[in-house]
């Protein structure tokens, strides 16, 4: 996928997180800042009667839906070309996932390639698997769905920004979670499915987005998002 | 009286437990209680709508469920959709299998299209299980033919 087809459908967030172009369900990520640090942070973006809202797992163990005017700007996202009725199916999905998880269910995990939500909403990890990232539980939840979005086991281990980035949230879980900590520990140069590939993604399906398809397009996403 | 709540297939109920008789005598207090709790017991063991064997249970829960299915559908058409979802993922959770058979056994093709799609897709990673399931997609792939043959292909991609 070309630089120029994911900027023709890259979409960004106007003044006051207006997501007026918003048709259904996207893929969004917005810029995330922390002591000099800026990273992308990615979520489910989608319109409901009462407004459009940002489902994301916020970190370890904390799964929320804000409006998508809370989120800090810019936030940008991509459509998936699906039916109006899947992308509804998607929200409802978004919703089942929430109700089964909103409070403290979803740990962080890097390595992903076969984790998923049940039927009940519920997460299912694959094997060696031990949670989401905010990139991977979007795909998750389209997967869930039937929308497969890219191929995981196309990713390439991760270079020394990403180990970085990891180190950083580490952290930040080994404060409330020094169990999981640990286990995130040794999953660190597991692949790492970025939050602008993620985006990206969403440009090119049906197309099945691999790391090789999606470089260029993440690019993109990440100069819009100032990275 | 104490109260117990007992989930079964179908809606959270509550059962009383018996308590002794506190006139009679020691005994055959502890008898009457013996049994009355062996048959407490032996109800709680079995699911609602005692007097029911799986296939009627099965048949009236999803008989229900249609009902509030099609209730819904003159409503808010998302929240119909969620409707769906959070009940029939509960009973396969519960490995209600025969519910969900007899829910995919119904004729929704009168309620708007989402409906049908909603039902395949929660009950995909089912569908080894549902022996109606695969005809139910036959029957909606049959409608969308009719009603809407451009988007055959992309509203059930990956739903059968």
């Amino acid at each position: 996928m070309s630089r120029e087809q994911v900027l023709d459908a890259l979409r960004t967030a106007g003044p006051n997180g207006d997501c007026g172009r918003l048709r259904r369900v996207g893929l969004a990520a917005c810029r995330s800042e922390r002591d000099g640090a800026a990273w992308a942070h990615a979520g489910v973006l989608y319109r409901s009667k009462a407004g459009v809202f940002l489902l994301e797992l916020a970190t370890h163990r904390t799964l929320r839906v804000l409006p998508a005017s809370a989120k800090g700007l810019p936030l940008v996202w991509t459509e998936p070309n699906l039916p109006e009725e899947r992308a509804r199916m998607i929200i409802s999905k978004c919703n089942l996932v929430l109700k089964r998880h909103g409070q403290n269910a979803i740990p962080y995990g890097f390595r992903f390639e076969r984790s998923s939500f049940d039927p009940s909403g519920s997460l299912r990890l694959g094997p060696k698997e031990i949670g989401l990232t905010c990139s991977t539980i979007v795909l998750a939840v389209f997967a869930s769905e039937r929308v497969q979005l890219v191929d995981p086991t196309s990713w390439p281990s991760p270079d020394e920004a990403d180990k970085r980035d990891r180190e950083r949230l580490i952290v930040s879980v080994a404060g409330r979670d020094p169990e999981h900590a640990q286990r995130l520990r040794m999953d660190v140069d597991a692949p790492r499915i970025r939050p602008e590939e993620v985006v990206a993604a969403g440009a090119c399906y049906p197309e099945l987005g691999t790391f090789e398809s999606l470089v260029d397009g993440a690019a993109v996403v990440a100069e819009q998002l100032g990275l | 009286m104490s109260q117990f709540a007992y989930r079964s297939e179908g809606p959270v109920l509550a059962l009383s437990a018996p308590t002794p008789n506190a006139s009679a005598s020691g005994q055959a207090v502890a008898r009457s209680w013996a049994k009355n709790t062996q048959d407490w017991q032996h109800n709680l063991s079995r699911p609602i709508g005692f007097d029911l064997d799986p296939m009627s249970l099965a048949q009236r829960i999803a008989l229900s469920l249609i009902r509030q299915i099609r209730s819904r559908a003159l409503g808010d058409e998302d929240e119909g959709v969620f409707f769906i979802y959070d009940n029939v993922d509960s009973l396969l959770a519960q490995g209600s299998f025969l519910t969900c058979d007899r829910l995919l056994r119904e004729h929704f093709d009168d309620l708007p299209l989402i409906f049908e799609l909603a039902l395949l897709s929660i009950t995909w990673p089912a569908k080894d299980a549902l022996s109606h399931r695969a005809s139910f997609a036959q029957r909606l792939r049959a409608r969308l033919t009719r009603e809407d043959p451009e988007r055959v292909e992309d509203l059930l991609s990956g739903l059968e």
